[in-house]
């Protein structure tokens, strides 16, 4: 029998604490009873049946995923061109220039919230889910760029001179050798802005006007205990798209460094 | 290999910024020939390759290939291919597509793609791996997928950059016959750029030494070990010793010389070679000379020593030995055959040379 060590009981507990509370939302989700406490009543899928009728949380679920798409798309486009020049191309004031690339990776979310919101009613702009999507590809950006970079780090030039040595042009080359070596990075990058621009919440209720997305309507629910339940089951829903979409992300961030042709790294996740 | 000339390089230079990377590179390749560019890193040779694959284009220069000007005709127009350094074979590929990756461009119709595929992997003993992932072959078989895919295009001129360095000893050694034979076999013009001597010795028609950008020794290998132009050249080529000497008298093709240590003799001047002043640099090759041991005799020349060193490599022994009245000792190498034993440091030797054993360096 495996001794059990110190280490190993400290990460369990480490593991514990983060993902107990976790399990709480679907094991309630299922619970055939308003009152959130143990011990539970009884099975019954009535709250994800809501949902199904629930006109105002499936605008608001509509509204996130438009920001979701937009702003995943723009933000993996800027990571792309970032993270080559970051990779690729020495330029004066490169480390700088990384840094403050990076920096919303650090800065507290309400900050930025508060500044956009300032900067955009000055501008004139009201308040709307283009706004939104305008603070989540700043939010973005950072993480689209580390998850680009190091499939890009791995990426040979020569592999792309090879291709034009062999008789193919700049363009056929882009897409015989370039692309499909980087796509895996791409996608992996569309999948996590997508990830956390879903889930992102005080950016979008600083920004977000009349329109809510969903973090912004689950928190309005959360005012209304009879409510409490269908919160517990979208919740739920929501766990399992993010846990399903990030790890297909990192299948991909992995797929993209093997392909690249570097050893496996450390990675983003 | 025939004496048509079939790549012409032309006063190239190549500036970046204020280096020079080529500086006035004039050549001429002939045609099936196995031409090699030697030289340390840095001293132009990859530069001047990459400017044949049209990677890259000269400051001043021409460059043509088969007649055809080649300055400002990018590199998937040029009539040549490229075996990398890292030979950059595509990750996501197999062999097989690998290998094929070129023909696309050709329309050629399925059976003669597939045919030209097969022949490829053939010839460079690989068409049992054709389904293998680029991750799933060693160094030596990466190089030949990279030998394959260049060749299957038929190019004028295969360009090689320093295709061996990533090998060990042994598979380089083997790789170095291989290659060879694989240039006899297609009769394709190779060039080769390498810093490792001995690969451009065993493998080339002709050598190019190349040091900052510039040419310093065009010739062939035997000529090149024996017959340096100047010190560097030498210096880069195997072990040489450096011996000062005064020039006694000079004609057409010889000059006398007084060798510090080792005394006088008439040695054969390089062609088009001038000397000025009153003395001179004399190189001679520790092979070139031989120790006199007691058994032996009939050396016209001896001079007298003691054994400072000796390195032993198995099959030859370096032997360090100082001759009185220099400052440096000579090296001189003997091959360790039958009855002849290692000399051990402190010995009394005689050191046996002949005129044939000194080159004049410029």
């Amino acid at each position: 029998m495996a001794k059990i060590r110190p280490l190993g009981i400290y990460a369990f507990l480490y593991l514990a604490f983060l993902y107990v509370p976790v399990l709480f939302l679907p094991i309630f989700s299922f619970n055939d009873s308003a009152i959130v406490a143990f011990p539970l009543k009884g099975i019954t899928t009535q709250w994800y049946a809501n949902l199904w009728s629930d006109d105002a949380m499936q605008g608001a679920l509509w509204n996130s995923l438009k920001v979701a798409v937009a702003s995943s798309l723009v933000a993996t486009v800027l990571g792309i061109c970032g993270a080559r020049a970051l990779t690729r191309y020495r330029f004066p004031g490169k480390a700088g220039i990384a840094a403050l690339i990076m920096l919303p990776l650090v800065l507290p979310e309400i900050i930025i919230a508060i500044s956009l919101l300032v900067v955009l009613l000055q501008l004139g702009f009201s308040l709307s889910l283009f706004s939104v999507t305008l603070g989540h590809i700043l939010m973005s950006v950072p993480f689209s760029i580390a998850v680009l970079s190091s499939s890009f780090e791995g990426f040979d030039r020569s592999l792309e001179e090879a291709s034009l040595d062999l008789g193919e042009g700049p363009a056929a080359t882009f897409f015989r050798v370039t692309l499909p070596i980087v796509a895996p990075g791409i996608l992996s990058s569309l999948l996590i802005t997508f990830t956390i621009s879903l889930d992102e919440f005080i950016v979008a209720f600083f920004l977000s006007g009349t329109e809510p997305t969903l973090p912004i309507y689950i928190w309005s629910q959360l005012r209304f205990t009879a409510k409490l339940p269908n919160v517990l089951a979208l919740g739920s829903l929501l766990l399992l798209a993010s846990f399903l979409l990030l790890s297909v992300a990192e299948v991909m961030r992995r797929r993209a460094v093997r392909r690249a042709g570097a050893g496996t790294s450390g990675g983003f996740l | 290999m025939n004496d048509r000339i079939i790549i012409e390089i032309d006063r190239v230079t190549r500036k970046f910024g204020s280096f020079t990377a080529l500086d006035e590179v004039s050549v001429q390749i002939r045609e099936g020939e196995f031409f090699s560019l030697l030289g340390p890193s840095g001293c132009g040779k990859t530069t001047l390759l990459r400017q044949l694959a049209g990677f890259d284009d000269p400051t001043s220069g021409a460059i043509r290939i088969d007649g055809q000007a080649m300055v400002g005709v990018p590199a998937n127009r040029r009539p040549t291919n490229m075996v990398f350094q890292n030979y950059a074979i595509f990750p996501h590929l197999t062999v097989e597509q690998n290998v094929a990756y070129g023909l696309r461009r050709l329309r050629l119709d399925g059976q003669e793609r597939e045919r030209r595929v097969k022949e490829a992997l053939v010839r460079v003993d690989m068409a049992h791996l054709g389904a293998r992932r680029s991750n799933e072959i060693s160094g030596g078989q990466r190089q030949r997928v990279a030998l394959a895919r260049a060749l299957i295009m038929r190019p004028k001129v295969l360009l090689l950059d320093e295709p061996l360095s990533a090998l060990d000893k042994k598979l380089r050694e083997q790789m170095q016959v291989e290659l060879r034979h694989l240039q006899r076999a297609v009769g394709i013009t190779f060039i080769l750029v390498t810093h490792d001597q001995e690969e451009a010795l065993t493998m080339s028609d002709r050598i190019a030494v190349m040091f900052g950008g510039r040419i310093a020794q065009c010739d062939r290998p035997e000529n090149i070990y024996q017959q340096p132009r100047s010190r560097a050249v030498a210096e880069f080529i195997g072990g040489m010793n450096f011996l000062d000497a005064a020039i006694l008298s000079e004609s057409e093709d010889v000059i006398e010389v007084d060798v510090a240590g080792f005394g006088r003799a008439e040695v054969r001047k390089p062609a088009g070679a001038y000397f000025n002043g009153s003395g001179l640099t004399i190189g001679a090759r520790p092979e070139r000379m031989t120790l006199v041991y007691d058994e032996e005799a009939g050396h016209n020349r001896v001079v007298a020593g003691t054994v400072v060193e000796a390195s032993y490599y198995g099959d030859m022994t370096y032997y360090a030995i100082a001759i009185e009245s220099l400052d440096r000792p000579v090296v001189v190498s003997m091959r360790n055959t039958i009855g002849r034993r290692s000399l051990a440091a402190g010995e009394k030797v005689q050191v046996g040379w002949s005129p044939e054993s000194l080159v004049p360096l410029v």
